[in-house]
């Protein structure tokens, strides 16, 4: 049974999350599937924002995607969706494909983080 | 899972609009307000149309705010939402740790900023409490200042905001209306600049304390001045006071006028009580020289008694007089048309008047009738006539005039009404103001051989005639008396019963009983009456004369009676009497007017009173006047 403090990184901080939701695992439970349900979707308009060059579109899906990063308590994620959305501000497309590509990878991470959090019952 | 703790305030249902467009977000915040979930209702949409929609419907009490909408984002999302829910409470909730972003909303009206992922529920929830209160609190600071301005604007009295040193910072239109001046212009003016030189030392003084009460003359920039009340609180903010202030001069000048006319009555009661004491020693003096007259042995001592009999004449003369300015003098009213009393007179003001003096009189004809004393208007006539004449040593102009004036304004001096008006100009010396101000005051005069007595006998004349007398002055430039008195019509066009003057000394033979408590004058007049063949039995009051009364067999055709008198007075007196012999007529003699006899409640006809002093010619012909109508 993995322990919210073997699952701390400097990605996620799953003690700051569960005390956010105050150990109430079935929120816990319902926001994570949620999440899982929604982020496709989510990277998806990003990805498609790059591919047609259309910055502001980009710059609205990484706000999104950064505030539920923020919620879950996914720093890493949260910056790099942060660093995608001033991308969008300033108009530069360059790079961001590669950005896009670790946002991915970290948010991949993060939910196998949070399933393990709900696997584990959540325990001290 | 925590607990959270609740007060009353808790427990009352919150309605919250969350206005979020992330499906995820709005889940984790919808979780987070779960506990607990009776004291919430809330209603998730997703776009600005949709919040915009249900604002049209609903008031709830907060609303969490996401700025970046598919349908508008940032600093516009909150202004529409502002302007669809003024009085919701807005907290937003933003992924932008933005501060600019942060304190402009707050600054616009939004209660709180929250960063999304850094709050948990009860910080959210508690957040939402609070924002709540700060919104109510700052609605009724809202409302208490419009309640404060709507007090301000619309106030009466004049409301000033003053700087420490008495700028004038802010102000309602009362205020300057009081000083002549629109607010703008009041606006950045010196309070010191309106006031007498010294109030700065009274500035100072109330700036120094907490508050203060007081007057002060406001001098505007036309030269004219009101009289200022004011009311005033010190440091209402740091180094502002504040002013209330009020115009007082129409009041001060009716106070003045109420005071001015409250000596005059003074004086009066005090004139009428002086005359009423002397017509009784006159009656005395006359009643005792008539039968000096009527016994005098030679020419010589007829001669002496008639002198003394003319020098009363003269005496009470004066009381008359004296008891016109306190008017209780005894009026014979019926109704006048003024311009034939003037013609009546016109002659006597020529000879007045002497060569010097230029005479115009201009009497408008049908100006209407007024019910007055004939005697008394002329004396009015040649009393405003000899004043002028006096102000005029070096010769001039005296216009009499006679017109209708219709007074349609309330004026202290003047009610409303139709009257008819005699003025009276001359070009003469005219008076200062502090010579009007006095000028109807019984013995005050600026002459050396004045009475004192000509113009308070005319004021008293017109106030006993229901009308008005006002002057207007100039010096050097001449004065104008103006007398109005009221129009008389319809209905009041009754001519009141004259008194007969017809005087005549006629023998009688009746029995009278004659009260007096003046023992001269009872004596004299016993005398008298018993020279005239009437059998008089006498009394020194009242309850000597009921005495007298019930023991007496005969018949008494006449009680002639004093009023004021020791023991049982004159209506005591006259009530048994009408009681007990009914048959018994009533002859009531005072030294005040008749109107004092109605005062002490003796029901009687007025020809049934005789004024002292009166001669004794005069009784004799009024006590066969009652007994032969009694015949």
């Amino acid at each position: 049974m993995a322990r919210l403090n073997q699952l701390k990184s400097e990605h996620f901080d799953p003690d700051a999350l569960w005390h956010r939701v105050h150990g109430d695992v079935t929120l816990l439970r319902e926001l994570v599937e949620l999440f899982d349900s929604e982020v496709p979707g989510m990277l998806a308009r990003i990805d498609k924002a790059i591919k047609h060059a259309l910055p502001s579109d980009l710059e609205k899906a990484s706000h999104k995607i950064k505030g539920s990063m923020l919620q879950f308590s996914a720093h890493a994620a949260a910056a790099i969706a942060l660093n995608l959305e001033k991308n969008g501000q300033i108009g530069a497309i360059a790079g961001a494909a590669e950005l896009l590509q670790k946002l991915q990878q970290e948010i991949s991470e993060v939910q196998k983080a949070l399933h393990a959090m709900l696997r584990d019952g959540a325990q001290h | 899972m925590s607990t959270l703790v609740m007060d009353s305030r808790q427990t009352e249902l919150l309605r919250v609009l969350l206005v979020e467009d992330n499906a995820v977000d709005a889940k984790f915040i919808t979780g987070l307000l779960r506990v607990p979930t009776a004291t919430l209702q809330c209603k998730h949409v997703t776009r600005l149309a949709e919040a915009l929609g249900h604002l049209e419907r609903n008031h709830p009490d907060v609303i969490l705010l996401d700025l970046n909408l598919e349908d508008s984002a940032g600093y516009e999302t909150f202004y529409r939402i502002r302007q669809a829910a003024s009085r919701a409470a807005i907290l937003v909730l933003s992924g932008s740790d933005d501060e600019d972003l942060a304190i402009k909303t707050v600054r616009e009206g939004a209660q709180d900023y929250l960063v999304k992922g850094t709050f948990d529920g009860r910080l959210l929830l508690r957040s939402i409490r609070y924002a709540i209160e700060r919104k109510r609190t700052a609605e009724a600071l809202r409302q208490s200042e419009a309640t404060v301005r709507a007090i301000f604007e619309n106030s009466l009295e004049g409301i000033v905001i003053f700087s420490g040193n008495g700028i004038c910072l802010e102000a309602n239109d009362a205020a300057g209306a009081l000083v002549n001046l629109s607010r703008k212009e009041l606006i950045g003016c010196r309070l010191c600049d309106f006031c007498e030189k010294g109030f700065e030392q009274v500035w100072a003084e109330l700036s120094a304390s907490e508050s203060g009460r007081g007057q002060f003359w406001a001098h505007l920039k036309n030269g004219s001045r009101r009289l200022v009340d004011y009311c005033f609180t010190a440091n209402i903010l740091p180094g502002q006071h504040l002013a209330m202030l009020r115009d007082i001069t129409e009041q001060q000048d009716m106070e003045e006028q109420l005071r001015d006319s409250q000596k005059m009555e003074a004086v009066g009661r005090l004139a009428g009580g002086v005359a009423h004491d002397f017509n009784n020693i006159l009656g005395i003096i006359s009643g005792h020289a008539e039968l000096l007259e009527s016994s005098a042995s030679n020419p010589a001592e007829r001669g002496r008694a008639e002198k003394i009999i003319s020098a009363t004449e003269k005496a009470a003369s004066l009381t008359r007089q004296l008891l016109a300015f306190g008017r209780k003098q005894v009026m014979s009213l019926k109704l006048l048309d003024l311009s034939t009393v003037l013609e009546g007179v016109s002659s006597m003001v020529d000879c007045l008047m002497g060569a010097e003096v230029q005479i115009s009189i201009q009497a408008t004809k049908d100006v209407g009738l007024v019910r007055a004393d004939q005697s008394q208007m002329e004396q009015v006539i040649m009393n405003l006539a000899a004043n002028a004449r006096e102000a005029m040593p070096e010769g001039g102009t005296l216009t009499i005039t006679i017109d209708q004036y219709v007074n349609s304004t309330d004026q202290p001096e003047l009610p409303p009404g139709e009257y008819v008006r005699l003025s009276i100009n001359d070009t003469g010396t005219g008076m200062s103001q502090e010579v009007q101000s006095r000028i109807f005051e019984p013995f005050f005069t600026t002459k050396k051989t004045g009475s004192g007595l000509g113009l308070s006998t005319v004021y008293g004349i017109v106030k006993q005639s229901g009308g008005y007398i006002t002057v207007q002055s100039e010096a050097q430039r001449g004065s104008t008396f103006s007398v109005y008195l009221p129009v008389i019509s319809g209905s009041d066009l009754n001519p009141a019963p004259s008194e007969s003057r017809k005087r005549s000394h006629v023998p009688g033979h009746e029995t009278i009983l004659l009260v007096d408590n003046e023992g001269d004058l009872r004596n004299a007049s016993c005398e008298y009456l018993e020279s005239c063949g009437y059998r008089v039995l006498t009394a020194g009051d009242g309850k000597d004369a009921i005495e007298i009364c019930d023991r007496y067999a005969g018949p008494i055709s006449l009680l002639i009676s004093d009023i004021v008198m020791p023991r049982v007075g004159g209506r005591g007196l006259v009530d048994h009497v009408r009681k007990t012999r009914p048959g018994t007529n009533v002859l009531i003699i005072s030294g005040y007017a008749d109107d004092a006899v109605w005062r002490h409640g003796i029901a009687l006809d007025p020809s049934c009173f005789l004024q002292k002093p009166f001669t004794f010619q005069a009784l004799s012909a009024k006590i066969r006047a009652i007994l032969d109508k009694e015949a």
